[in-house]
């Protein structure tokens, strides 16, 4: 388990711990390169729109479940469920086309289960990637 | 990250290498529209480019707005298979002019004007 403030300097303690999880646990170089780009979008996404104050913290867990790789990441910031937010409609031309919220739409397809809930006080994603 | 601009054949080419990520999107976003003229023909050779998150792709995408208002011409070049899959998710594929390699993209961008 990790833990640190949730502020963008920290992104890539968290990318380093979920890599070297991930490849201890024998995935592959594609979802390797996943399970990076998920975990870079999660964290982000927490320092922009759950963390509000310098006290937010964000734990992470790695664990092997069922040839499974799970990554647990919460913080204690304000309510935000991720998963809640509309897809962005990816068909239209580039002039029409929203900038940002792809982040999330990235998440939830490039893991195989996301989901979220919100327990004491904290956001909690918890992301899998089958090996 | 390293970002650097040249100029080919009347072509702004910008050489994207590294990581692309929301670390250091902010400053590849003020490099790349700062090296977009108005009405320029613009390329991003992604050949170094190791990896892209969102917060690439929207500099990429913001870079692409500014050359399509201003009348110019956008073009992606050499895409590894890394950044490729991103592309493929986020449907950029389908929206942007993608070359295989340089030579590619410049025909590409000097035929369409």
């Amino acid at each position: 388990m990790i833990k640190h403030q949730a502020i963008l300097e920290n992104l890539h303690l968290f990318l380093e711990y979920a890599i070297q999880f991930a490849k201890d646990s024998g995935i592959n170089d594609v979802n390797l390169s996943r399970i990076e780009l998920a975990i870079e979008e999660t964290i982000v996404n927490i320092i922009n729109y759950s963390s509000t104050k310098n006290t937010t913290e964000i734990e992470m867990n790695c664990e092997l479940r069922n040839s499974a790789v799970i990554i647990e990441v919460a913080d204690n910031g304000t309510p935000f469920n991720p998963l809640e937010k509309e897809d962005p409609d990816i068909s239209i031309p580039i002039e029409d086309r929203e900038i940002g919220g792809l982040g999330i739409f990235l998440i939830k397809n490039i893991m195989d289960d996301v989901h979220y809930k919100r327990t004491d006080d904290h956001n909690i994603l918890t992301l899998e990637k089958n090996i | 990250m390293e970002i650097t601009t040249r100029e080919q054949d009347g072509i702004t080419i910008i050489d994207i290498s590294g990581r692309l990520d929301a670390s250091n999107s902010k400053e590849a976003e003020n490099i790349i529209l700062a090296a977009e003229g108005e009405e320029s023909k613009v390329i991003l050779n992604l050949e170094n480019l190791e990896y892209i998150s969102s917060a690439g792709l929207r500099v990429l995408l913001l870079s692409a707005k500014k050359a399509r208002s201003g009348h110019g011409k956008i073009c992606i070049v050499s895409l590894t298979e890394n950044v490729k899959d991103v592309f493929e998710i986020s449907g950029f594929s389908a929206i942007f002019e993608i070359a295989d390699n340089l030579e590619e993209g410049i025909k590409m961008v000097l035929l369409a004007c």
